[in-house]
């Protein structure tokens, strides 16, 4: 079957979608997360169809909870509890009922004013999750590591660094990579006291912000990085400091990356150019064990566009097997159906 | 339909002589007669009175904020002959304080950011100062205009720095030439313009019967023509405009009821804000064909059932 | 003149009256706000009057703009979707013929207001609260009006009709939009009952029928009537049967129909006159179908509006009507009514193909010119848009502009449409530099909001915006602190802002002057070319190199850096004293670091600027370097 795509307008900028799982079937519920506008809210949505004759299937919002700030991240630490980074600084965990989606999202845990500059606010800018654990960052330039079972911070890196970080990924359990507003990345080993990263590179020479990490979901050690330039840079983390690859992908900044979860290989990406993209990743990961040429160009990685290019930027994206959400700047939510992975 | 956002209690003890919104419309700063100036929050429909600077002592005229790439700065003016700086970092303080002139002091006016930080200001001594900030040495120098107006100056307003010399590229605008407008008790506009390191009078310009109380060099767009907006207490309200600003010609906006004080252009320089001492406001927008309209009026009284509009279809 | 000057009606019994008696003043904010204050002139300090002054307001007046509610906003983003396509497609329309595209677009923006229409229904159906109820509904009566005038638009000079003979595009809009007795009609065809005409509106149902041609359904309602088989339903019947219907694909010219046409109803008209119809209403039926004036004029009471007729007119008049020739039809129509609404105006100006006066009607709709915008500009595109001034001088692009720049400024305001506004400015010249001046001045919260309107910025070649962001972001970097300096610098760099970058540089020197470590080590020595863009920032980044070489032990290769950082003379007044004292511990390493010569140069640097030092220091520091001098007058440093 052909992609199908269908856009809903939600009336407001969607910063972050996530399709919530369901255990023994295909989840019909999704949250969203919005961004610049002057109230902002996660909201969790349910498809439902209108005729019963009929096959398309509309998103009907069930339930509303408005934060304070933009959303600017929003990662699951189980499968019922999401962390959620703001852009007034704070960071909470918040419940869904299994059994109510339509039930108001219940606060687990809040943390507030996590990031900040002494008295001013300051934004956290992401936060990434493994095994009920938090790693959050902020333009403040520090690292919080917090305990999502526990509710409490278990380690502050203060001044990570000494500009803004735009992007976090936990590599293994006592290790995180992080990426600032100039494109300097730094791993950092948890465990540590020494406020000093064990290691730090650059993604590219042209010092503009890694926007996005992610790792490879079977090969830890290859990590991927997007950039406000709109470039995609891969790490193998065993070898050296420099990026293996170094592609010029997206017209504007990358915004979000996702390795599809069914398979490895696929990689989906999204940019402010408004485009979102499917990438083969076969023969860069196949190549990652050898030694290999740099690819300096996205043509021969087997790139597909998904759906015609957005005048505005697409912000995010989540696969769940054949069907992708991505939500965009101009506030309105896709659904991609019948993706083959 | 228009509607009252929110209203604020300004607490100030006599008159309100002025008020301006901070570069991004968040922050409001008047000043009054009771010699202080009041900086309001005003973001989302709260206000909240954020700063109340005392260190004039006499009224206030008029303030102005700088651009924000400079901080947060604010300028004021008093009946005091001072000119003062205040600076925000945590507290709102005085930088700086200017008292090089002899009588009050009753225009302020930041230069466009392009120009770096620069301040100007007129007084009734007949003379108008610029106070260049010098980043190197920290310090401020001072340039003088004596008599400029016999009597008095009342208002000044800088040109943008993209402005009609089309001639020149856009990115080393830089190097067009500064140039100022003031209006005065003598019923003349000048037009002043840098030249090496002083200002020389580049052009004036008759048409008022009276003292001219307002002058304000219309926002470029981008387009061969500069605009300068004039009012005066014979009750009218000129503009003039060029396509070089050299040569100038003037338009009769109107001619009022009352005198008028003040004009103020629109962000987008595309409407006039006129008000005086007739209580209202009125708002002017230039037609297609050159002619001056006005599109609305702000007054007591003329309220209109709010609903009028959108009943009629 | 162009009728884009509406005035703004203002509801100011909320004045307070106090305050306003000294006068007025007005700021501007963004877009259409401003404030309103009280201003004086004078000083009266003295009088009870200023005593009494505790009410002085500030008022922030705003226009309201209904675009900005929730449900059309949807209205507002999908439309800027179209919009842009319409844009994309008439920049290739040059070369070629678009019209099928533009079709397509017009339908699709067409669509966009079904989807708002429904979705203000469904909200105005669940909503309790009877205000927010009815402020639904008005929002309602808005949309169908635009739905109507764009369909007849559409119609008129968009739509591709073989051979330009409007009548069935006509009649399809009057049904659509004026639907008027259909359920009757089905309920009467679905229970069909010989002697429906005892339903209360069985006659009003075929008379409407047969003004809106729906031959079909009338013959049949006329068959349920009782008298059916008589000989003057049967005559009716079979004129409706009868009536030559034009097609293009017929294979006869608008002439032969024409003739054959008239001829047909030169035989109703003898039918008609040769008495046989007893009944009343079938006659009536009849005088319509001989295109009576009189019979319009007697059935136009059962209509809401004369335009409903106009369908009907032209089948049963002329029906090989253009049209561009409906003007007639229109008068005509309009004659038998005297409402005069604003949605009369605008048709009937359509019929007349007066689009300057249909575009200054459709200003009046309170949408915020959403309307009055996107039809302009696909008016404008597909070429059918000739506006003339008084002096008969061609101002259609002008037209068109100013309603986009108005559009487009307005959504400039909005938190987040913002960046829909920006697609509508930056698509007219004049646009552009105003989307400068406002997405400047958007107050921006966090760095991720400055990076996004840095890339749209980018997007339209306003490199000066994405400057001005940066160098904003940079001083609000460096107003917060010493240990923001790394964020100012990085700013400072985006902005490639020379002045910026200096400031940031002498804020972290003078920090490290007052004794704090050297702040956003990471970044400078990370930096690379970047440092060039300013001295000061140079040196700072080649002193921290300096601490790093220290650190490491390398102090060789410290002493030499060190050394020209002195010699170069390019710090600052204030950092002398630091850098000279630096040399302190390089003099008194183990093994010589620093060479005769350099020794000299220092000596010679510290004596011409020794006022930047204490006494005790200059001479500690003197003393150093002479002992220096001595361990390395017989065996100097080398170059490694």
């Amino acid at each position: 079957m052909p992609l199908d795509v269908q856009g809903t307008f939600v009336s407001q900028k969607i910063n972050k979608v996530r399709w919530i799982p369901e255990d023994y079937m295909e989840t019909k519920h999704f949250f969203t997360g919005s961004w610049d506008d002057d109230e902002n809210c996660i909201k969790v949505w349910g498809f439902e169809t209108a005729n019963e004759d009929e096959d398309v299937e509309y998103p009907r919002q069930l339930s509303e909870y408005k934060v304070d700030g933009d959303v600017t991240e929003m990662k699951f630490t189980n499968k019922n509890v999401i962390a959620v980074s703001i852009s007034n600084g704070d960071v909470k965990m918040l419940e869904i009922s299994a059994y109510d989606k339509e039930a108001p999202l219940k606060e687990v845990y809040t943390w507030n004013n996590l990031h900040n500059y002494g008295v001013e606010k300051c934004s956290c800018t992401s936060l990434d999750t493994l095994e009920g654990d938090i790693a959050s960052i902020g333009e403040d330039g520090n690292v919080n590591i917090l305990n999502g079972r526990r509710g409490d911070i278990s380690q502050t890196i203060k001044g990570a660094d000494s500009c803004s970080l735009h992007s976090v990924c936990f590599i293994k359990l006592n290790e995180v990579i992080t990426g600032n507003v100039r494109g300097h990345m730094k791993i950092w080993d948890i465990r540590s006291s020494s406020n000093k990263p064990s290691a730090a590179f650059l993604l590219a020479g042209d010092e503009l912000a890694a926007t996005c990490i992610i790792h490879h979901p079977t090969q830890p050690h290859i990590v991927l990085a997007g950039s406000e330039s709109g470039a995609l840079a891969l790490w193998d983390l065993r070898m050296n400091q420099f990026p293996t690859s170094l592609l010029n992908a997206h017209g504007g900044g990358v915004t979000e990356m996702q390795f599809h979860p069914e398979n490895p290989n696929k990689l989906l990406t999204t940019s402010v150019s408004g485009e979102i993209w499917e990438w083969n990743m076969d023969m860069l990961t196949k190549k990652m064990s050898d030694d290999y040429m740099p690819v300096d160009d996205k043509t021969n990685m087997n790139v597909n566009s998904l759906m015609p290019t957005l005048h505005k930027a697409i912000n995010t994206l989540h696969c769940d097997r054949g069907r992708t959400l991505c939500g965009a700047d101009n506030e309105a939510i896709y659904l991609i159906k019948n993706l083959r992975y | 339909m228009i509607s009252v956002l929110n209203t604020i209690d300004t607490g100030h003890e006599d008159m309100i002589h002025d008020a301006e919104l901070d570069y991004y419309g968040l922050r409001l700063a008047t000043c009054s007669s009771d010699n202080s100036v009041k900086i309001y929050d005003i973001k989302s429909g709260t206000q909240t009175l954020a700063a109340d600077l005392k260190g004039h002592f006499g009224p206030v005229w008029q303030v102005a904020w700088a651009h924000p790439k400079f901080g947060n700065l604010l300028a004021s003016c008093s009946y005091d002959r001072k000119v003062i700086i205040w600076k925000e970092s945590g507290e709102w303080t005085k930088l700086y304080e200017y008292s090089g002139h002899e009588s009050s002091v009753n225009s302020v006016a930041w230069a466009p950011e392009e120009y770096g930080l620069i301040l100007a200001c007129c007084s009734s001594d007949g003379s108008i100062s610029t106070i260049t900030y010098n980043q190197d040495g920290g310090n401020w120098d001072v340039k003088k205009i004596p008599g400029a107006h016999a009597i008095g100056v009342n208002s000044i307003s800088w040109c943008p720095a993209i402005s009609a010399d089309l001639h020149l590229d856009p990115l080393t605008n830089k190097d067009a030439p500064k140039r100022i407008v003031s209006g005065g008790c003598d019923n003349l506009i000048k037009i002043w313009k840098e030249q090496g390191d002083q200002w020389i009078e580049e052009n004036r310009l008759e048409m008022h019967m009276d003292w001219v109380r307002d002058v304000a060099w219309a926002p470029s767009l981008g387009l061969q023509r500069s605009m300068i907006a004039s009012c005066s207490q014979d009750k009218r309200v000129v503009i003039w405009s060029s396509d070089d600003n050299v040569s100038w010609s003037p338009t009769i906006l109107n001619t009022f009821d009352d005198v008028i004080w003040s004009v103020s252009w629109s962000l987008t320089g595309n409407i006039l804000a006129v008000s005086g001492g007739d209580n209202k406001v009125s708002l002017w927008r230039e037609n297609a064909d050159g002619q001056w309209l006005c599109i609305s009026e702000v007054a007591k009284g003329l309220g209109q059932a709010p609903n009028e509009e959108r009943s009629t279809l | 003149m162009i009728g884009i000057f509406k005035f703004i009606r203002v509801n100011f019994q909320e004045l307070p009256d106090k305050c306003f008696k000294k006068g007025i003043g007005c700021v501007w904010r963004r877009g259409n706000q401003f404030t309103v204050f009280p201003r004086s002139q004078s000083v009266n300090k003295t009088t009870d009057e200023s005593r009494n002054k505790t009410d002085d307001k500030i008022l922030n007046i705003r226009q309201e703009v209904v675009l900005f509610t929730p449900i059309l906003r949807k209205l507002v983003n999908e439309a800027n979707g179209t919009y842009l396509s319409v844009q994309k497609i008439s920049e290739t329309s040059k070369t070629t013929d678009n019209q099928v595209d533009f079709l397509k677009l017009s339908r699709q923006y067409r669509s966009i207001i079904r989807v708002c229409i429904e979705s203000l229904q469904e909200a105005a159906s669940k909503e309790k609260d009877g205000i927010d109820k009815n402020t639904y509904l008005s929002y309602l009566t808005i949309f169908y009006s635009i739905e109507c005038i764009w369909h007849l638009c559409e119609i008129l000079y968009i739509d591709i009709i073989p051979g330009e003979v409007v009548l069935p595009f006509l009649l399809e809009w009057v049904r659509f939009h004026f639907p008027c007795h259909e359920q009757t009609a089905a309920q009467l065809l679905e229970s069909c009952e010989v002697g429906s005409e005892d339903h209360k509106d069985y006659w009003d149902t075929v008379i409407v029928m047969i003004v809106q041609g729906r031959i079909d359904v009338a013959r049949a309602l006329l068959k349920l009537h009782s008298a059916a088989d008589s000989n003057e339903f049967k005559l009716v019947d079979n004129s409706l049967r009868s009536m030559p219907v034009y097609s293009v694909y017929g294979g006869i010219s608008t002439g032969e129909f024409t003739i054959s046409w008239k001829h047909w109803q030169a035989e109703c008209r003898s039918k008609l006159n040769s008495k046989v119809l007893q009944d009343p209403q079938l006659e009536l039926v009849m005088r319509l179908m001989c295109g009576e004036r009189s019979a319009f004029e007697c059935v136009s009471v059962k209509f809401s509006s004369w335009f409903d007729l106009v369908g009907g007119w032209v089948l049963w008049t002329a029906p090989w009507t253009r049209r561009g020739e409906l003007g007639a039809a229109g008068a005509a129509c309009a004659a038998f009514t005297h409402t005069r609404g604003p949605l009369e105006q605008i048709v009937r100006a359509l019929l007349d193909g007066d689009l300057h006066q249909v575009i200054r009607e459709i200003q009046q709709i309170s949408d915020n010119n959403w309307f009055a915008a996107h039809l302009t500009d696909m008016l404008y595109h597909c070429g059918k848009l000739r506006i003339l001034d008084i002096h008969q001088a061609d101002v259609t692009s002008r037209l068109r502009d100013s309603l986009i720049l108005e559009y487009g400024s307005l959504l400039m305001e909005h938190k987040s449409l913002w960046s829909v506004g920006l697609s509508y400015l930056c698509g007219t010249p004049e646009g552009v530099r105003r989307a400068e001046l406002m997405l400047e001045r958007m107050p921006i919260q966090t760095e991720a909001k400055a990076m996004r309107v840095a890339a749209e910025a980018k997007k339209y070649g306003l490199l000066g915006v994405v400057q001005s962001v940066s160098a904003c972001m940079s001083t609000r970097h460096l107003s917060g602190g010493a240990e923001r300096t790394g964020g100012a610098l990085a700013w400072g760099a985006r902005a490639r802002s020379g002045p910026q970058c200096s400031r940031a540089a002498h804020a972290a020197l003078r920090a490290h002057c007052a004794g704090l470590p050297l702040p956003a080590a990471d970044l400078l020595l990370t930096a690379g070319p970047a440092l060039l863009v300013d001295d000061t920032l140079l040196l700072l980044g080649k002193y921290c190199d300096f601490h790093r070489l220290y650190k490491s032990r390398e102090f060789r290769k410290a002493a030499k850096l060190l050394v020209s950082l002195i010699t170069s003379n390019i710090a600052p007044e204030y950092f002398w004293s630091t850098l000279l004292l630096d040399t302190l511990p390089l003099l008194e390493t183990e093994e010589p670091v620093i060479s005769s010569e350099d020794t000299y140069d220092i000596m010679l640097c510290l004596e011409l600027r020794s006022t930047c030092l204490s006494k005790e220091k200059a001479d500690l520091l003197r003393l150093a370097l002479a002992r220096n001098l001595a361990r390395t007058v017989l065996v100097d440093v080398g170059d490694e």
